[in-house]
Order: structure tokens, then C-alpha cells, then sequence
């Protein structure tokens, strides 16, 4: 729909990725090109980038910087970008830009609202950041840092040995570090290892949307159901897969890990490991949406045989290749979407499984009631028969796992109908400028950056390893607001004094200040055709003297609030003495693993050190 | 940690009837060897000489004999090591010539009745190089059992140790900041790797170049001028909670042996890849020392002039540097020197009516297994003398066993000792430790404070290089 000749913006940018990682696309085969959405792109010589991602592919061990590649060259863009390749490092920006702005599509669409950074900042990714096996989101730089090392000389897997082997080429651990970016960005407390679960949820979300990304690839997802013949959980399946590369260059002998496996009721139970814990959470996840599949494709199955459902031997044909894929990419999406959207019904603290569970039941039936597919159904068996129950909830039935909605005939509030309304209006005003908001410097963009902080104390080493919790309140009384855009700070201010005025029902405490901690609008389609406009709120309140020297004690609510001002959700995680007994037991638990400490200025931080995104991902990849 | 606090109770209730029994025990042979005693001396007293050596350990034990025997006084050396890099009253050969003099002038001879190595590093055995142990006569040696090197895995344990520490030693450091890099090479070293500054004074430089761990090893297993047991003993021998035995070696002394556990896991634990996450970043890719090798990408690739001040601030571009060398190096030098500390001996001596609590370098795995052992308890709560471990560091004196099993009336501590900086070195003697160790009325004496004022019967040398304690028994 041009509205004249000169208008040539394209809706989408083309752009050729890995689908999994270079060793696997040896063969030629699974190089996929993608399509993102068409951001006007700023070039420079040291970087590039669109409005919330800038590629800097600045590598700290040489202190040296690639240039960077200019994706609007005609050569480039009229190729979809660059050929694929491991010695060509502009692929290598192309590849981390183009997934991670499929990432922050995929958030964008489940959110119902473009997911931006704070205070507009670019999320920075550099490809080559050092020489080491790991790669992570570090939160102080707002980056994401992609290693690069020698393949294992003894045993490099499908590698050749002392082949340099770039984590920024693997299709997913692109994906979980940005994943892990995001999510901070909605949930920044998520950093704050309160018990096993929080870091696990971390770690099993970012895996989550790593494994999915990819089946909203038809020919990959057509690839996978050739070679399964549509059983994905089948053994050695490649969907199953996480970090292949990095685990074969590694002399792993294997997959960094994998996600099948039969289900154990008692696993959950048992498990306190946060990556193990992460890993039931993805396998629940991946086993829903085979089972959703298998159920949404059986008509299609039985159509293709005859009515027999019995597939024959040999290769599956072509047809119903494409068709099965594309029910499975459908599916994908859907779980995915579900993941992500489900973020927006948890409380802002200390959430545990049972919040995600509930959180996901909850945020797909708002939008479809009805659950045709039966996923969501699927989602709660997955969880049951890992053990993972909905606690403080009385039976399994799927509606005792629904969050409680208030009630609906209550007057609405004018004052959140004002600032629904406000929120809206900014945030209309914000779509559309989405364009390149400053051409000027990359750092001038930002306008405050998190200031980085370091204990004077400590040497470099545990100060890195000890990332800073989100921030030392000493908030005296009343409200304080996370937003640093200042157009939006008089609606933080009006949504405090009204958190102020409704502690009761917020579950917050008189005494202690209330600090907004986050409020966006949320526009989506159901499938009704009907358009919910809603508000998500997070308020988050700091008890001053925690249970535990080790982690601060914090109490959050989610609201979740129409646009006529009726309160639709409160979503509480209020201050009770079982949590911080909880949180007092799984510090004892962790100290009896590693040997109760005397107080030094460094043992208050063992369990960020322990669990900071460096050290969880370290500790994944290897 | 419940099994342990489990056992701690059940052990306070027998702790009565135990120290009824042990009572009787020591009277009985107070009365036996009263005469006698009278004779060569007025009271029966152990004395423990702890010296000066700065980073390191080294304590002379001089117990009653037979009396009215040629030898009325036994001795017992227990580690006698230093760290390059944190010297104190001792250099060089200095230890051994001032120990071996203090044999003739405590007991008469050049003998060694116990020569006791907790672990092998380099701050407990480094002085066992010098050629002047040769001149001295050893009853016998005790080591850890996991440096029975005629045990094949034990042998291939080690050299993957050593393998395993020389990459860690060959990566890299340049990157880390001063203070990290200062203490990764004192972990090295003391691992047994020469890396570090070598000191000023040529001679002493060139002293050092010749002496090694592994030959410190070595005069430990089979050398000296003489042994009446050829063979270290290797302790403990079986596995069975806590094991005690007697030798002609210290008439009328029973050792208890609290640790390490002698089970088949601990070799699995002690292998340095059971801590993947570090390994993984060393066991492969030897990097020859100092060489970092080139970037990925060169030529016109890079921009030439590029200013990374541009694209980050002075903050950030400080974190990204720090962020970049990835403190592996650091990390799995600290795992190597936690693994090299669970070899630890743990001790009790029980002389007379004495015990000795010599717990080496042990750190929480080992403190775990014996919290949680009924009968290691008890004899812990005996405690007359406690060798505070670690040098005083944060995770080798259990909370449990200050707070809750060590008696609170007045157990005699020393302390071996010298503050340094880096973070591992920085809270030694930890500060709290200290604080916790008072509020149960034990005052650990400092090697490093040889001119405080010192609690009866310590007494320290006048030239501040050694203090005496002499403990009743």
C-alpha cells in the first residue's frame, strides 16, 4: 500500500542466519534465511543498530573493533544479507542482529506492545566481546557478551581441533542471552536468587524461547519433521538440543544438553539445582507442545493414511511434510507466545514455578478461553507429571490453577482509568516514534545509563562476580519510581499515590515505601476479534532488615487493570513469615553444601556470586 | 549439617561419662609414673614451639618420653613450610638449621621421633628441600593417605593434578588486574608451580630454583639420614570413622586420626575435572605462558584508529576489561587449592591428659564428615590445644565446631598466620573467626605477633622468631 512512488520502505528485512549453528550447516543444509522486522538501521563505522539494538563488535581481550557491516549495502541487502560463514566476521553481526530482533519480535507480538529497553537504551550486542567459553547478558552494561574460543584439541566433537568456535554462530545461545535481556527488562528482581526457582526460571525461559525460535523457521521445522518423521521427542532429535557446537568443541562428546527424557513426578521435589530445575521446567514446556502437536496434526496423519493414523515406512511425503510443519510452527509459536505473555501475570519477586504455572494458565485463558488446541491442558499435564503443582491451590482441575480475578462488577476506578488512559496516549506517542531516535553517539543515546557499581573493597575478580542487586533502597517515605523517561513520570508518580492509597488490597505494608516498579499498557487481539486494552503495574516494597544477610527481602504485587479502571488481577507476593523461613532454609541449604561461612565483606554476595547470569551461564556451557 | 548437629547432641550426653573415663585413665598412670617423674622433672608438660614462618606452618612438639630412659623426651615435628611470597622470621635453609638445633637443645638429639606433613603444600613442606634434614634421624613419617604413591590411581590422581595446575599456570594472567593476579600466582605457587616474583637476594633465588614440591615429596616419602620405619605411614589406614593407634615411636601416646576420610569418593573429588565448570577452561588448549594468541580477525577487518571511548563509557569500558579475562584462571586456582587443603590430616594427639586438635589446612568437605561422626565429636570436646587451621581462614574452622563442640573453658590456640592482600589472603586470620574463637574463651597466640602481650604460659623467644607453649599434661 505505497502511498506514492517515492515511499520504498519494506515491511520486512531478509537477512541469512545458521539455523542451528555452523558445524550442523556443514553439510550445506540449514542455513535459513530470516525475515525481521524492517528497522531503519543507523551505520556507523564502529557499530550498527536499530532503536533498541546495537551490534559493537568491540572485543575487550584486543581492545580492538570490527567494522561493522552495513546491512543497507545494495550488494548486501539484495542478497539477504550475508552468505553464512564462520571466517566472515560482519556474518557473524548479521547473524546475533537478525536473532535477536526475531527474539524481541517474538516479545513484541506476545506482549501486545514493543518491549523497549530502559530510558530507550539499545540493547548491546557484541559478537566478539573476549576469548573465553561463555557468553551472557550483563546487566550493568546492558550488553550481551559472545565468546569465542579453541575448539578442544583432544576431543572436538564434529569441530576440527583448535578450530576457533564463536558462541555468537549458535542459533541458541543467540537466543537465551537476549531472551535473558528481556527478560530482565520486565522482571529486573528476577536477578535476586530469593530461592532455587528464580535463577531457574531464568535459565528455563531463556531455553525455552531458544528451542522454539527456530520452528518459526518452516524449512527448519520441515527439516526436523522429515528426519523424525513427526515424533520430535524421538532420541537424538535435534530439536531437543541446546549449545551442539559448544558442547562438541568442548569435549563434551555431545549437546551442552538436551530436554527429553521420560518424566519423573518426583523430580521436582527432589531437584534444587538451579539448571537442573530449569531443564524440567523446558522439558514440560517442550512436551506440551508435542503433545498439543500431535493432537492439532492426528486429522492430517489420518488424512495422509488413509484413515489408518499409521504412518508407512520410508520418507513421509512432501505434502504432508509442509503441512505437518506448518501446524507445528504454528503450535511453536502459540507456546511461545504463552511463555512470554505469561511474564506479564507474575508477581515482580521472588516468583517460583508455581507462579509461572499459574501465570501461563492464567494469561492464555484471557485470550482464549476456550483453549481449541487443547495447550493449555497439555501445559498443566506437562507440569503435573514433573511434579510441578500449583501450591497453595486446592486441587489440579484446571480451574483452581486460574489466578483469581477480582471482582468484576466492582465500580471502576477513575483514578487508574486516568492513568490507563495517560499510559496509553504516551504510549501511541511512543509507537510512533520507533524510528532511529538520535543519530547522534551511541552513548549520548542513552540518557542514563545504570551507573556501574563497584565495591571499593573488593578485588576485580569477586567484583565481577558479585553483580549488585537492582539497587540500595533508602527510599525515607512514599513512592519512588523506577521510569527515567521523563514523560512518563507523572503517571509513576499518580500510580504511587494510588498504591499508596489501596496497601490493603495491594497486600503491601504501611510502614515501608512503595517503590513502581514498572507499568506499561498492553494492547492485543483475542482470538475473538475482540481488543483488550489493559495496564500492567508492578509495585515492589523492601523490608529494611531482611531474614537473611544475603538477599534482600522483598514483597511485589502485579496489578493488572482495564482501561475503564476496573482492577483485574492482583497478582501478590506479600511479606510472610513462610517466605522468609523459606528463604532462611535455602541460604542454610546452600551454605551445608559449601560450608557455613564466617561473616567476611564477601560472603553476603556467595549467592549472586553463585548465581549471576555470568556465572549460571559459565557454569551451563560448560 | 543436621546429621552433624545431631551428633554433636548425642555426644554432649556421653560426654560426661567420657570424661569420668579418661579421668580415671590419667590418674591411674599419675600415680605409676609419679616417682619417676618427680625425678626428671616437676611437672609433665607438652611443649609446642610454633614459629615465625610467615605464610606457613611449622610447630616443634616436645613430649615426655620414658622417663629415667636415655630419651625422657619425644619430639614431634608437624609441617615445616613457608610461602615465597609471604616470608617471615625464616629464608631459605634458615628453618631446618634452626629446628634441627632446637632438637639437640630441647631433647638431647637430631632426632625426629613423628614427622607429620598435613598436605603438600608448598607452606607445610617447602622446607622439607633443605639438605641439612639429612643430618637428623626420624622415628617416622605420617602423611595423608592420598600420597601413597605405590597406589596406581593415587599416581594418576596426582599427575593429572599436576597437569592440570601447569595449564592453569601457563594461561594467560596478564589481563587480570594486580591484586588478582598477585594471588593467583601465590595459589600457584604454593600448588607447586614456579610462577611468582623470585626473591631479591641472588643467592636465596638460586636456592629456590633448585628446590621443588615434588623433592620435598620425595625427602618425605624415603629420604633423610635415617628412618627406624622406612615406610610413611599413611593415615588414616582403613576406613572406619575415627581411627586410633599407638607406636613405640610416643610411648604412651594414643593418635586419633579425624581425617580425610579415607574413601574411595574422595579420590573422585580430589580429581580437579569433578569441578567441571573450572576445568573445562583449562584441561584443553595449553596456552604457552604469556602468549596470548591472536585475535580472530585482522587486516581490513578492523578499524584502524578506533576509539572505544565513542561506544562506551570510561566505567563501562573498565568493566568490559575486567569481564574479558574471564577470571578462570583465578577461579580454578582457588578450586585446585581448596582440593590440595581436603588432603589435609586431621589430628588428635592425646598425650597424658593433653589433646592436641591439629587439623592442617582441612576445610569444610573434611569438617562435614567429622561433625557428623559421634566418636570424632567427642574426642573433639576434649580439646586441651587447638591448632587453628588455615592459617585462620574463613572455611577450615567450622561454626559448629567453635560454637558447639570445643570446650569453653580455657583451650590453649596458636595461630599461623600473616595477613597478606588479594582476597584470599586478605581475611586471613579472619576477623570474625578471631571474634568467635574469644567469646569461648580461646585466645589464639599470632606467629605474626611474637612482641603482644601473651597469655600465661606462651612465651615468646627473644628475638621474636618462635613461640613456646607449655601445656600441662
Amino acid at each position: 500500500m505505497r502511498q506514492s512512488p517515492l515511499d520504498t520502505r519494506p515491511e520486512r528485512r531478509a537477512l541469512r542466519v545458521y539455523a542451528f549453528d555452523p558445524m550442523l550447516a556443514r553439510g550445506g543444509d540449514l542455513r535459513v534465511t530470516v525475515e525481521v522486522p524492517y528497522r531503519e538501521i543507523l551505520h556507523e563505522p564502529e557499530w550498527f543498530g536499530d532503536d533498541r539494538l546495537a551490534v559493537i563488535d568491540y572485543d575487550a581481550s584486543s581492545k580492538r573493533v570490527v567494522r561493522a557491516v552495513r546491512l543497507d549495502d545494495p550488494g548486501i541487502a539484495m542478497q539477504s544479507g550475508l552468505d553464512p560463514s564462520e571466517s566472515d566476521p560482519q556474518f557473524h553481526q548479521q547473524m546475533v542482529y537478525a536473532v535477536a530482533s526475531r527474539v524481541l519480535e517474538s516479545f513484541d507480538r506476545a506482549l501486545g506492545r514493543r518491549l523497549s529497553f530502559r530510558s530507550g537504551q539499545r540493547l548491546r550486542l557484541l559478537p566478539h566481546a573476549f576469548r573465553g567459553r561463555n557468553a551472557y547478558y550483563d546487566d550493568q552494561l546492558s550488553a550481551v557478551l559472545f565468546g569465542y574460543f579453541e575448539a578442544d584439541r583432544v576431543d572436538p566433537g564434529e569441530n576440527l581441533r583448535g578450530q576457533l568456535v564463536f558462541t555468537c554462530l549458535s542459533h541458541d545461545i543467540v537466543a537465551h542471552e537476549v531472551a535473558h535481556a528481556a527478560l530482565d527488562r520486565l522482571h529486573g528482581y528476577y536477578n535476586e536468587p530469593t530461592n532455587p526457582e528464580v535463577p531457574a526460571l531464568h535459565e528455563g525461559f531463556a531455553d525455552t524461547v531458544a528451542i522454539f525460535l527456530p520452528f518459526t523457521y518452516p524449512e527448519v521445522v520441515q527439516r526436523l519433521i522429515r528426519q523424525t518423521r513427526g515424533d520430535l521427542l524421538a532420541r537424538g532429535s535435534l530439536a531437543l538440543q541446546i549449545g551442539r557446537q559448544f558442547g562438541q568443541a568442548s569435549g563434551l562428546g555431545g549437546a551442552l544438553r538436551s530436554v527429553g527424557g521420560a518424566p519423573d513426578p518426583g523430580a521436582f521435589a527432589r531437584t534444587w539445582e538451579p539448571h537442573a530445575l530449569g531443564r524440567l521446567l523446558v522439558s514440560a514446556i517442550f512436551e506440551a507442545f508435542v503433545r498439543t502437536c500431535e493432537r492439532r496434526t492426528a486429522d492430517l496423519v489420518r488424512l495422509a493414511t488413509g484413515g489408518s493414523g499409521q504412518l508407512p515406512e520410508g520418507e513421509l511425503h512432501p505434502d504432508l511434510v509442509v503441512r505437518l510443519a506448518s501446524e507445528y510452527a504454528r503450535t511453536a509459536s502459540s507456546v511461545l507466545s504463552m511463555c512470554i505473555r505469561a511474564t506479564d501475570y507474575m508477581p515482580p519477586v521472588d516468583p517460583t514455578f508455581s507462579d509461572f504455572l499459574r501465570a501461563l494458565v492464567t494469561a492464555d485463558f484471557e485470550l482464549n478461553r476456550a483453549d481449541e488446541i487443547g495447550l493449555r491442558a497439555s501445559m498443566i499435564e506437562a507440569f503435573r507429571v514433573r511434579g510441578i503443582e500449583p501450591r497453595a491451590v486446592g486441587s489440579l482441575a484446571v480451574e483452581s490453577l486460574y489466578l483469581v480475578p477480582e471482582d468484576a462488577l466492582a465500580p471502576p476506578d477513575h483514578e487508574i482509568a486516568d492513568v490507563v488512559a495517560t499510559l496509553l496516549l504516551g504510549g501511541a506517542r511512543d509507537l510512533s516514534r520507533s524510528t532511529v531516535r538520535s543519530p547522534s553517539r551511541l552513548g549520548s543515546t542513552a540518557t542514563k545509563r545504570r551507573r556501574i557499581e563497584k565495591a571499593p573493597t573488593l578485588s576485580d575478580w569477586v567484583a565481577q562476580q558479585q553483580v549488585r542487586f537492582s539497587e540500595a533502597e533508602t527510599i525515607a517515605e512514599g513512592v519512588q519510581l523506577d521510569e527515567e523517561d521523563d514523560s512518563l513520570k507523572p503517571i509513576g508518580a499518580k500510580l504511587g499515590a494510588w498504591a499508596k492509597a489501596h496497601r490493603q488490597l495491594l497486600r503491601l505494608r504501611d510502614d515501608l515505601p512503595i517503590r513502581v516498579s514498572g507499568f506499561h499498557p498492553v494492547h492485543r487481539v483475542a482470538p475473538s476479534g475482540e481488543l483488550l486494552v489493559e495496564m500492567v503495574a508492578k509495585l515492589v516494597q523492601t523490608e529494611r532488615q531482611s531474614p537473611t544477610e544475603e538477599l534482600p527481602y522483598r514483597a511485589g504485587t502485579t496489578i493488572i487493570a482495564s482501561a475503564e479502571g476496573r482492577i483485574r488481577y492482583v497478582i501478590a507476593k506479600p511479606f510472610q513469615p513462610e517466605r522468609a523461613a523459606t528463604m532462611r532454609k535455602w541460604v542454610a541449604r546452600f551454605d551445608a553444601e559449601r560450608g557455613p561461612s564466617w561473616p567476611t565483606e564477601t560472603s553476603a554476595g556467595r549467592l549472586r556470586e553463585a548465581f549471576s547470569a555470568r556465572a549460571m551461564d559459565a557454569r551451563r556451557l560448560r | 549439617m543436621t546429621a552433624a548437629k545431631r551428633a554433636v547432641k548425642k555426644a554432649t550426653a556421653k560426654k560426661a561419662t567420657a570424661k569420668r573415663a579418661s579421668v580415671r585413665a590419667s590418674s591411674a598412670k599419675k600415680t605409676k609414673k609419679a616417682s619417676a617423674r618427680r625425678s626428671s622433672r616437676a611437672t609433665r608438660t607438652v611443649r609446642i614451639r610454633m614459629y615465625d614462618v610467615g605464610f606457613g606452618d611449622s610447630f616443634l612438639l616436645v613430649v615426655p618420653g620414658e622417663p629415667d630412659s636415655e630419651r625422657p623426651y619425644r619430639t614431634i615435628l608437624v609441617d615445616a613450610g613457608f610461602h615465597s611470597q609471604g616470608v617471615g622470621a625464616f629464608q631459605g635453609r634458615e628453618l631446618a638449621q634452626t629446628i634441627i638445633s632446637h632438637l639437640v637443645e630441647l631433647s638431647g638429639a637430631k632426632r625426629i621421633d613423628v614427622l607429620i606433613a598435613t598436605h603438600r603444600h608448598q607452606d607445610h613442606i617447602y622446607a622439607f628441600n633443605a639438605a641439612e634434614w639429612d643430618e637428623a634421624e626420624i622415628g617416622e613419617v605420617w602423611l595423608p593417605w592420598v600420597e601413597d604413591v605405590s597406589k596406581p590411581e593415587i599416581r594418576k590422581l596426582w599427575k593429572k593434578h599436576k597437569s592440570f595446575t601447569a595449564s592453569v599456570a601457563a594461561a594467560p594472567r596478564d589481563a587480570l588486574s594486580a591484586e588478582d593476579r598477585a594471588e593467583l600466582e601465590f595459589l600457584l605457587w604454593n600448588a607447586g608451580e614456579d610462577v611468582g616474583p623470585a626473591p631479591a637476594d641472588p643467592r636465596l633465588a638460586a636456592l629456590y630454583a633448585a628446590w621443588s614440591n615434588a623433592a620435598a615429596l620425595d625427602r618425605l616419602r624415603d629420604g633423610f639420614g635415617r628412618r627406624d620405619r622406612r615406610e610413611p605411614r599413611y593415615l588414616p589406614e582403613a576406613d572406619q570413622g575415627v581411627e586410633t593407634f599407638e607406636t613405640e615411636a610416643l610411648p604412651g601416646a594414643r593418635i586419633h586420626v579425624l581425617g580425610p576420610p579415607r574413601r574411595a569418593e574422595l579420590l573422585a573429588e580430589l580429581d580437579p575435572s569433578v569441578d567441571d565448570e573450572t576445568y573445562r577452561a583449562f584441561a584443553v588448549a595449553p596456552l604457552s605462558a604469556g602468549d596470548s594468541p591472536p585475535p580472530p580477525f585482522d587486516g581490513p577487518w578492523i578499524v584502524e584508529n578506533a576509539d572505544p571511548a565513542t561506544l562506551f563509557g570510561p566505567d563501562e569500558l573498565d568493566r568490559l576489561a575486567s569481564l574479558a579475562p574471564s577470571g578462570d584462571s583465578l577461579m580454578a586456582a582457588r578450586a585446585l587449592d581448596g582440593i590440595i587443603n581436603a588432603t589435609s590430616l586431621v589430628l588428635v594427639l592425646q598425650i597424658g591428659k593433653a589433646r592436641l586438635l591439629l587439623p592442617g589446612d582441612a576445610e569444610w568437605g573434611t569438617w562435614k564428615c567429622i561433625l557428623a561422626d559421634e566418636r570424632a565429636v567427642a574426642l573433639l570436646r576434649g580439646t586441651t590445644f587447638l591448632k587453628v587451621g588455615h592459617h585462620g581462614s574463613h572455611n577450615a574452622t567450622p561454626k559448629t565446631l567453635v560454637e558447639q563442640v570445643l570446650p569453653d573453658d580455657g583451650v590453649r590456640a596458636m595461630v599461623s598466620t600473616q595477613e597478606g592482600p588479594g582476597t584470599y589472603r586478605h581475611n586471613i586470620p579472619l576477623p570474625a573467626l578471631m571474634a568467635a574463637l574469644e567469646a569461648r574463651h580461646i585466645h589464639p597466640v599470632r606467629s605474626d605477633h611474637t612482641d603482644a602481650h601473651l597469655p600465661d604460659g606462651y612465651r615468646a623467644s627473644a628475638d621474636g622468631r618462635w613461640i613456646d607453649l607449655e601445656l600441662p599434661c
